[in-house]
């Protein structure tokens, strides 16, 4: 990284620092503003390559989508919450888990984040173990195994968001 | 008592209540690791989640309130990941996957 | 409204005692660290509730500093298990 990208992404960090301060501070006078002014670049300074491993890119089409794939997320996690809470009240306890290997097309380390956990919010699978793009995954039932391994439908969403990689 | 608002608290907090009670039912009486963490990742993340919204419709605009959400968000990040390195770790120690029929540990 | 904060948290403590029993039997570590997450998780419920019904907020500040907590030291351990020592 370097130039013009590096002071972006210094500014960036510390945008995102002072907003924390003030959130957590809740005082506007200038001590307090001051103070805060200057921990949050001296930490950006030190440590903006932290957050930003690659240039920011990614513009006003990133942001749509990613607001609808968290609308869409919403929903998954509730149906997520009452699927588990169905399984464990009933009497049988009507569970057939597997483990399931998979690969993606995924290389960007953000994405393979977002697409781990999302699996792990949305109903009946949790992420065991990422290794390059192949993803070990523990399936409740068989009908979520049959999900990832076939219809794929959390991978095309992800696809969305990050349509480069 | 029967304003709206504190309908709407009410019934937040006691939805998450339940969920936060199916969490540690589920981690007593599924099988093993993988099945816990489904129980323990996923209903108690939701049960979080809707009583500190219900905190947030009691709160009202304030400064409080977005810290509630930042916790909300916060959390939303933390538990997948922290649920991930465990599963992970068992995973890597050989703990074995419990399959129908088994006997239960 | 308080007397429904002060009922929630008594609920909460009373889970955290049923989250203690596996933390109890196990049977090994990883079932008891995956126990020992879900009770500080529910303490971070626990300490807000206690600022509302106390009526200070300090606690949210105290509460958002114990979830980074509570994760950090998950992952440390989770990985101390994996590798035998944190590196």
């Amino acid at each position: 990284m370097k130039g013009i990208e590096r002071i972006i992404s210094i500014i960036v960090t510390a945008g995102i620092l002072f907003g924390f301060w003030i959130l957590l501070s809740a005082h506007f006078d200038t001590f307090h503003l001051a103070a805060g002014a200057a921990c949050a670049i001296i930490v950006a300074l030190l440590s903006h390559d932290l957050l930003f491993t690659r240039p920011v890119r990614g513009g006003f089409f990133t942001l749509l989508h990613f607001t609808h794939y968290c609308g869409w997320l919403f929903i998954e996690i509730w149906l997520a919450g009452l699927d588990v809470a169905y399984r464990v009240l009933h009497p049988d306890l009507p569970i057939d888990p597997q483990v399931v290997t998979f690969d993606t097309p995924f290389t960007d380390d953000i994405v393979r984040t977002v697409f781990a956990n999302s699996m792990t919010l949305t109903p009946g699978t949790i992420t065991i173990d990422v290794s390059g793009s192949t993803y070990t995954v523990h399936a409740l039932t068989s009908e979520a195994a049959r999900d990832l391994t076939e219809g794929r439908s959390i991978e095309k969403r992800v696809h969305r968001i990050f349509p480069e990689t | 008592m029967f304003d709206p608002v504190s309908i709407v608290v009410a019934a937040l907090i006691i939805m998450g209540l339940f969920f936060m009670i199916v969490g540690p039912i589920g981690l007593i009486r599924l099988p093993d690791l993988f099945t816990r963490a489904h129980a323990s990742g996923k209903c108690d993340t939701l049960g979080q989640a809707l009583i500190l919204l219900g905190l947030i419709v009691y709160e009202g605009f304030t400064f409080d309130a977005v810290k509630l959400l930042l916790l909300i968000i916060f959390l939303y990040i933390m538990s997948p990941t922290a649920t991930h390195a465990i599963v992970r770790a068992a995973h890597i120690l050989k703990y074995h996957a419990w399959k129908p029929g088994e006997e239960r540990e | 409204m308080i007397d429904l904060f002060t009922v929630t948290g008594l609920v909460l403590i009373c889970t955290i005692f049923l989250c203690l029993f596996r933390v109890i039997i196990g049977p090994g570590a990883c079932n008891r660290l995956i126990a020992a997450n879900t009770i500080g998780t529910k303490i971070i419920l626990l300490l807000v509730l206690v600022g509302y019904i106390y009526g200070r907020n300090l606690f949210l500040d105290i509460a958002l500093a114990y979830a980074m907590i509570n994760f950090l030291a998950t992952l440390a351990i989770a990985k101390y298990l994996e590798k035998g020592c944190i590196c």
